[in-house]
């Protein structure tokens, strides 16, 4: 897939999420990055697809708040699993989440 | 994948040995006993344990049912959804137990009535995740009834009701002797909000006992019931009408086709994501699944919440559009993300296979 497919994606992506999750952000773009803005937060944060030439590609959430946040967030994620539990630990550290139980 | 198979069978037959349980939820006075009581005397239905929870230290359905059949176990301490989840689990163990003595008559189903106040959602969920129970029951439907003189106006006040409808694999039309359930545009409300349900339409319970049992999911023919409703489904919008004044405003049903065929690591990850992302909030889920590494033996997927049924597969695809399709009933979810979703998990995998492959042939 391009990285075109991939940004728009992302978008969408994100923009669905924040519905899921229930959390007034600002969504925007930045180039290649999607940039959200929680309603009443001052740092921002910015979410990116990162490919290079043959390599594979992963994803980085990253922030400019306090050095605590931004540790926690330094590492790239392999997937769109990975991301968007970033993402939402970045804007929402206190959610409940739920695991997938396999039941009867 | 073919190797596959014989594991699969053997889940299959493993899911024939247990013991079917069916959900009968409703609204107050909607007519599950009523219904309850006429099938319980269908000669198809002699081998069937009822569970009946009421509210109150002194139950009146057990009566109302005008039976002393030992089969019957009334739970009238509170709520099923409520408080009394373990009761329901104590009460099905001991089901089971004497059964297995031969204290009590066998039986070869059970079905739970729940209270008409009752949210089915947590009750499915815990019967779907005691390990008590595991291996011996299956949740196998929701029938829920809805009654053509009353059922809008309880869509309209009470989110029970929405609840009770939109996760229902059957819904029952009662008293529609008394009033046309079209004038208030019931049908129509009821199929917005479970596309997957057929309404069944009857007059003082009567109905045919095969329209709402033995239709599960666990049947592996492509010709059941069940999988023939997936495929009257509209899958081309959301059935969410809008309507601020209605409880069923937040209540949304979503379907779509997917006509690419889905890996295997991408359904586990979609469905991993699901569940840590919606949870509470994704009321049902079900799906035909092509699968990349399974062509011509759909998945079956089943949830409610973050509980997924070990997935099942059909011997055969039942139409020649071997598409995947998905129908997911939520609490204000939006349903185009789910697609999206999909196709970022599913897009991602490929590109990983892809180089994967790419790597093997060079080296």
């Amino acid at each position: 897939m391009t990285d075109d497919f991939w940004n728009a994606r992302l978008h969408v992506l994100l923009d669905g999420a924040l519905q899921v999750w229930r959390i007034d952000a600002e969504l925007t773009r930045d180039g290649a990055a999607c940039v959200l803005r929680p309603t009443g937060a001052s740092a921002p944060v910015f979410v990116r697809r990162v490919t290079h030439d043959g390599d594979a590609a992963y994803w980085t959430v990253s922030s400019e708040s306090d050095s605590a946040l931004a540790a926690l967030l330094a590492q790239p994620y392999a997937g769109v699993q990975g991301m968007l539990r970033a993402v939402r630990d970045a804007l929402d550290p206190t959610a409940n989440t739920q695991r997938l139980v396999v039941g009867g | 994948m073919r190797s596959t198979r014989p594991l699969i069978r053997s889940v299959l037959l493993l899911a024939a040995e247990m013991t079917p349980v069916t959900v009968l939820t409703g609204f107050l006075g909607s007519g599950k006993t009523t219904l309850l009581s006429k099938l319980i005397r269908h000669p198809d239905m002699a081998r069937t344990a009822v569970v009946i929870n009421e509210f109150g230290d002194v139950g009146l359905d057990h009566i109302l049912l005008e039976s002393s059949d030992e089969n019957i176990v009334e739970l009238n301490s509170g709520c099923l959804c409520c408080t009394i989840r373990g009761d329901l689990v104590v009460t099905l163990e001991d089901l089971l137990a004497r059964r297995q003595r031969g204290d009590i008559m066998n039986f070869d189903r059970i079905i739970i009535e729940t209270t008409g106040l009752a949210d089915p959602v947590p009750i499915l969920h815990a019967l779907m995740t005691d390990k008590a129970l595991a291996g011996a029951i299956r949740l196998e439907g929701v029938v829920t009834t809805v009654d053509a003189v009353n059922g809008a106006a309880t869509l309209d006040r009470h989110d029970e009701s929405v609840r009770q409808a939109a996760v229902a694999d059957r819904v029952v039309l009662t008293k529609t002797d008394l009033a046309d359930p079209e004038a208030s545009n019931l049908p129509e409300r009821l199929h917005a909000l479970n596309p997957a349900a057929p309404v069944l339409p009857v007059t003082q319970g009567e109905i045919d006992p095969a329209q709402l049992f033995d239709a599960g999911l666990y049947d592996p023919s492509a010709k059941s019931d069940a999988v023939q409703d997936w495929l009257k489904v509209d899958f081309t919008h959301d059935h969410h009408h809008h309507d601020p004044n209605r409880h069923d405003d937040s209540i949304r049903a979503h379907a779509f086709t997917w006509t690419q065929p889905v890996h295997a690591v991408a359904l586990t990850l979609f469905l991993e994501i699901l569940a840590e992302h919606c949870g509470p909030d994704l009321l049902r889920l079900k799906g035909i699944v092509n699968l990349v590494e399974s062509p011509d033996s759909p998945a079956i997927i089943h949830g409610v919440q973050n509980v997924i049924h070990p997935l099942l597969w059909l011997d055969a695809w039942p139409d020649d559009t071997h598409d995947s399709k998905f129908v997911f009933i939520t609490k204000d979810l939006p349903g185009s993300w789910f697609e999206t979703l999909l196709e970022a998990v599913n897009a991602e995998v490929a590109e990983t296979i892809a180089r994967r492959d790419n790597t093997s042939n060079l080296a």
